[in-house]
């Protein structure tokens, strides 16, 4: 699939460009940066569903495992020791660290899987320096001539057709 | 109005995005071969692939596995020696690791960046050490099946959760998992930045560790929200940890174990050797590396600072924990805490923790001994040495001196409790070394955003600083 990329050096003048891209109204595909730019993600409004799905996780957690200490230790225990239901404060120290233990892997299990991350995956095009110090806005072909007019403007260094692998 | 950040430039040299990277694996690519690296590298690395071949192999692997606990110097009175000394040990250290990192990201503290990754490194490393230890300490390794709630047994019971021991395992284990989770998924953007960088074999290796990461502001979004969860809940996890190992100790009914400081005791205690051991750690980084523009003299003041005040917290602890022997007016904590510690047997340990851990950090009141790389360098290593000394302190005599004297014997370990010691610390030694040499030891996609955040900050003072000349004007 072909994309129409500008690249930036400077994340200054990436914020601008991606202004003018909102004003103009040109959809921005993508933005590939080499770290976080949180007043970038705010400008484009990126949110995530992994904290709602964590805290789904840890009440899941909470529960499951709950349930299988009341089986394990009150339900199918045989043995009385200082009288049953054996229902102790072990459960509250056994609950938090296993909900924790449930809750990293599930999340960390979700981000892997959103984000389609598995070993040897290529990645979906390679411009040089784009983990390094370059700045790329992704948009579709059909908006090349208003976003290469943007690009030149707020002073984007290079801009080209790229092929993107789904 | 424009506000002052408290601690100033935390990258130094007016660094370009380009420089960071440049600059934090510059080592590694300045090697032409997998094996290239520089002489210290080796040299240290074989000092350390002896010991822990020696230790793994000789000590633990062939004495303690096949011959038994028998070999160890345990006794009938301390059936807990060097190997839950060294167990709570590693443990501490691994703490603070983490906590130095997870911590400071929970509250936002920007001087963080240069430091929290090869702090989380040395926890990785300090766990694996620990963990060894309640291992092999069961004598049947291969037996271990039965910690887990596997199902009920031939007598239909489940494993017992009431004990601080079954938790101890979770706990650890959970421990082990988040924060290997936490330095990984932090480290997968800077592995997609290596392999940009790299061709050939190790190209392959780091695509296959970058699992093809590529930073799309989707990408970035769950990146934060997926380590902010991790790191949230690894927070409290490391109170929880500590406080569980510390139950190990408590719950028993041993004179010196039986009191309910020691979750909060064990705790900070943690957090103090480990704050010392990622103090050793940068102060060897930023020398061999010559990274003092990322870890600069600031950074390593405000680990000070730091333990200063943790030291004061264990200073505290030493003293309440006399005061509630003599107080208690119980016969065998007062023998153990005014008699034993202060005077007897064992004074000499107790005092040399006492010394290390609550006088020598007084040290760091004075900023020319917190500015003095080899003052810190020094320090830090008496401060690990004071918490080994702290840990034997606990774990000894309580038990060669519990409430029989007709019961007492002394303990002194065996050659082969040395080399189990000396095995992890080759092990440790090795995992870090390797660290240093192949993978990212700074998180450059954060000293990035340091740099932005550093850059904007100084526009904004300037751009304040016009304002004003031309209001007063």
């Amino acid at each position: 699939m072909k994309k129409y990329i500008g690249v930036y050096d400077n994340d200054v003048k990436l914020l601008e460009g991606i202004d003018e891209m909102v004003d103009e109204k040109v959809p921005v595909e993508d933005v590939i940066t080499p770290f976080v730019i949180e007043e970038l993600l705010e400008k484009l409004k990126v949110h995530s569903n992994i904290q709602f799905l964590g805290f789904l996780y840890g009440v899941f957690a909470v529960i499951s495992i709950f349930a299988g200490l009341y089986y394990t230790f009150v339900i199918d225990y045989p043995l009385n020791i200082g009288g049953k239901p054996n229902l102790s404060l072990t459960f509250v120290v056994l609950l938090f660290v296993g909900m924790v233990l449930t809750v990293v892997l599930l999340t960390t299990g979700t981000f892997f899987h959103q984000e389609r991350l598995y070993p040897m995956k290529k990645p979906p095009f390679e411009y040089p320096g784009m983990h390094t110090d370059k700045f790329v806005v992704v948009v579709d072909l059909s908006h090349k001539q208003k976003a290469s007019s943007i690009f030149e403007k707020t002073g984007a260094i290079d801009m080209q057709e790229i092929e993107v692998n789904a | 109005m424009y506000k002052k950040e408290v601690r100033g430039e935390l990258i130094l040299g007016n660094k370009s995005y380009a420089n960071i990277t440049e600059d934090v694996l510059r080592h590694q690519e300045s090697q032409k071969k997998w094996y290239n690296a520089p002489a210290w590298w080796w040299i240290a690395f074989v000092i350390f692939f002896i010991l822990m071949s020696i230790g793994l192999g000789w000590a633990v692997s062939y004495k303690t596995i096949t011959q038994g606990i028998g070999t160890w110097g345990n006794n009938n009175q301390t059936a807990w020696g060097w190997a839950i000394i060294n167990f709570v040990w590693w443990i501490g250290i691994g703490h603070a690791g983490t906590a130095f990192s997870i911590f400071l990201l929970v509250l936002r503290q920007k001087w963080r960046t240069s430091i929290n990754r090869a702090a989380e490194a040395m926890t990785i490393f300090a766990v694996m050490a620990a963990g060894l230890f309640p291992a092999i300490h069961v004598g049947r390794p291969w037996d271990e099946i039965f910690i887990f709630p596997y199902g009920p047994n031939s007598r239909g019971l489940w494993v017992n959760w009431n004990s601080p021991l079954l938790w101890d395992v979770i706990a650890i284990t959970t421990y082990l998992t988040t924060s290997f989770l936490f330095w990984y998924i932090g480290m997968i953007p800077d592995f997609a930045t290596i392999r940009e960088r790299s061709s050939g074999i190790k190209k392959k290796i780091f695509s296959a560790l970058s699992f093809g990461f590529v930073g799309h502001m989707k990408s970035w979004r769950r990146f934060e929200d997926a380590v902010y969860i991790l790191g949230g809940l690894a927070a409290p996890l490391v109170i929880s940890v500590h406080s569980i190992v510390s139950t190990d100790f408590s719950a028993g009914i041993v004179p010196g174990w039986h009191e309910t400081i020691f979750p909060p005791f064990f705790v900070v205690g943690a957090i103090f050797s480990g704050f010392a051991m990622v103090l050793t750690l940068m102060i060897i980084i930023r020398k061999v590396y010559k990274l003092h523009e990322y870890v600069t003299d600031d950074h390593l003041d405000a680990i000070a600072r730091i333990i200063i005040f943790v030291s004061l917290i264990m200073g505290s602890a030493y003293l309440i924990e006399e005061f509630i022997a003599y107080y208690s007016a119980n016969p065998y904590e007062k023998y153990i805490f005014l008699d034993s510690y202060l005077k007897g047997d064992y004074a000499w340990t107790y005092w040399g923790m006492v010394i290390f851990n609550a006088f020598v950090p007084q040290l760091f009141w004075f900023r020319k001994v917190r500015r003095n790389l080899l003052w810190l360098f020094i320090i830090s290593i008496i401060i690990n040495i004071g918490m080994w000394l702290e840990r034997y302190n606990i774990v000894i005599p309580p038990t060669a001196q519990d409430f029989l004297p007709a019961n007492w014997g002394e303990y002194h370990p065996t050659m082969v409790d040395i080399w189990n010691y000396l095995g992890t610390i080759g092990l440790f030694g090795v995992g870090v070394l390797l660290f240093m040499r192949y993978l990212p030891i700074m998180a450059m996609n954060e000293l990035k955003q340091q740099a932005k955040r550093q850059t904007e900050l100084t526009v904004e003072a300037s751009v304040y600083d016009i304002l004003e000349k031309k209001i007063v004007k």
